[in-house]
């Protein structure tokens, strides 16, 4: 956070602590120094001996290029390097920034140079707003001058969420691919698989374009797997379109469809197993009897866990990431059964019972 | 020879056509960098032109055309320094540090019969440390995630040196004063 100083309370602290100035501010602060000469001594103190400090640093700093090798080498060290740091140790904390540097721009460069040909031959097009997405689901774009385009990736058998400024969220998973214009951030681009959920907006729809499809929704949560040779579009709560080829086909909750390069979407089939979006690294459970949820937990991290028959009738709706933990999510599983977890063996063995009366 | 290298080869030789694709090629690197240092901010856009033009202007010193990552990425980072660097220059709108205000009291600055040296001497290692990163030209937040604190630490820490480096100052100038 940029600390700003208020015009309105111009006080030795924020004049200190200010690191945005303008004109507003800078007459705020002599106005101020003009009513207050005890003020005007101190603000004169300060900026004096700053300033002092910074031509200190300046007159012993080496050339950029040491402290940029020694960033890439810490066994390099200049004899320029080696003296301006002995008087001003800051210099290694410069260094060490530069460092983090260095490795961004080698991501960077990966994410941008080593790109698969079917990432880098992108192209935005401007939407509509408010109509359906219009675009040719041919598989080749260009990336075009879109120079406000950001990419996040995950990593190879890693996750990554990504908060969008709509406030929809987006998981990518296993090397996902994910490219969204700040002017445009309901209208993102997908390489991979990713777990949308998206915050609902009536007047505009949040579109996500793959090499096959285009994946058109309100406010939902579903799962686009973009493959190599086609897209599958999953959905678990609300409804989607999902446009290829000319044509557009609905999907409600609880059903998929399938895109294959050049096709149409399939006809609509059920999401018969949840458990088929396990490669989202969520647990997603609609309506599950809570027999199954402990059956599917206990397969996924290789426990047991036991069910009171008092439970067995009710069910569950809720989406956990596996992130979370097992005795994480059990607990916030039995909080909303109303229900207590035993632990017979952690790591091994648990027991989901009816919380005693009067708890 | 790959791509991007016969690219940059041509680029060197005056090839207009290669110069614009490869510049076309860098500006998302750039940009992509950038962004992950500063966020979405305004300045993005004149840091990546910036580096292009460092690039664009000194291409002809790159002696190892494999090493155009290399030689594109200094071009970044003096970008990103001298972004950094001149980030407090409209603190200078306060003052001149030559010309102190037209004020009665500041008129008479004790800073000019004083050694401003002592009173930074005067300061604990990592005070002294603050202050220069500060001057440096990194923020409040920046510096807490460099020196592994938080911000409100840090700006206290800044408020304790000065308040240490004015009590040296009166004390200076007491004993000044005492010798006239």
């Amino acid at each position: 956070m940029v600390t700003a100083i208020d015009a309105m309370n111009v006080t030795l602290d924020s004049i200190i602590h200010a690191e945005s100035w303008d004109d507003a501010s800078v007459e705020a602060v002599h106005r101020a120094m003009a009513a207050d000469p005890e003020l005007a001594a101190r603000v004169w103190a300060w900026v004096q001996l700053c300033d002092h400090a910074g031509r200190n640093v300046d007159a012993a700093m080496p050339p950029l290029d040491d402290l940029i090798a020694r960033a890439m080498d810490p066994t390099c060290s200049s004899p320029a390097y080696a003296s301006a740091c002995a008087m001003h140790p800051s210099l290694e904390r410069v260094v060490d920034r530069l460092a983090d540097d260095i490795t961004a721009f080698d991501s960077a460069w990966n994410r941008s140079i080593k790109q698969p040909a079917t990432l880098r031959r992108v192209r935005f097009v401007q939407w509509a707003a408010a109509a359906v997405v219009v675009a040719a689901v041919a598989l080749s774009v260009l990336l075009l001058d879109a120079p406000d385009s950001i990419r996040f990736a995950s990593t190879s058998g890693g996750s990554e969420v990504v908060e969008l400024q709509d406030g929809s969220s987006v998981r990518l998973v296993d090397g996902a691919e994910l490219i969204v214009n700040p002017a445009f951030p309901r209208q993102v681009q997908l390489t991979g698989r990713a777990w949308f959920d998206v915050s609902p907006r009536e007047d505009d729809p949040f579109s996500v374009t793959t090499d096959h499809a285009i994946t058109t929704v309100a406010g939902t949560t579903f799962g686009v797997e973009a493959l190599l040779e086609s897209t599958v579009v999953s959905v678990v709560s609300g409804n989607v379109l999902v446009q290829a080829a000319g044509k557009t086909v609905p999907l409600n909750a609880g059903w998929y469809s399938r895109v294959v390069a050049g096709a149409e979407p399939s006809t609509p089939e059920v999401l018969s197993n949840l458990s088929d979006l396990a490669w989202t690294g969520l647990f997603i459970f609609r309506d599950t009897p809570i027999d199954s949820v402990a059956a599917i937990l206990g397969q996924d991290f290789k426990v047991r866990i036991e069910v009171d028959r008092s439970l067995s009738t009710q069910s569950l709706t809720g989406t956990f990431d596996r992130d979370q933990g097992l005795e994480e999510i059990l607990g916030v599983v039995v909080a909303a059964l109303g229900a207590e977890l035993q632990t017979i063996e952690a790591d091994i063995h648990y027991r989901m019972r009816a919380a005693p009366d009067g708890d | 020879m790959d791509r991007l290298e016969e690219l940059t080869k041509r680029a060197k030789m005056g090839d207009p056509e290669s110069r614009n694709e490869l510049l076309k090629i860098l500006e998302p690197v750039m940009r992509g960098f950038f962004i992950s240092r500063i966020g979405l901010r305004s300045d993005v856009d004149d840091l990546v032109q910036n580096s292009l033009l460092r690039v664009h202007r000194s291409l002809a010193d790159l002696k190892d055309d494999t090493r155009l990552k290399a030689f594109a990425m200094k071009g970044a980072l003096y970008e990103m320094q001298d972004w950094y660097r001149g980030r407090y220059r409209a603190k200078e709108d306060l003052f001149d540090a030559h010309h102190p205000p037209e004020n009665e009291a500041a008129a008479f600055s004790p800073m000019d019969r004083l050694d401003l040296q002592k009173a930074l001497d005067s300061l604990s290692p990592k005070a002294r440390e603050i202050i220069e990163l500060r001057e440096y030209g990194f923020r409040y937040e920046e510096i807490a995630a460099m020196i592994g604190s938080t911000e409100a630490a840090i700006k206290m820490q800044v408020k304790r040196a000065f308040e240490r480096m004015k009590d040296v100052i009166t004390v200076m100038l007491l004993l000044l004063l005492r010798t006239w």
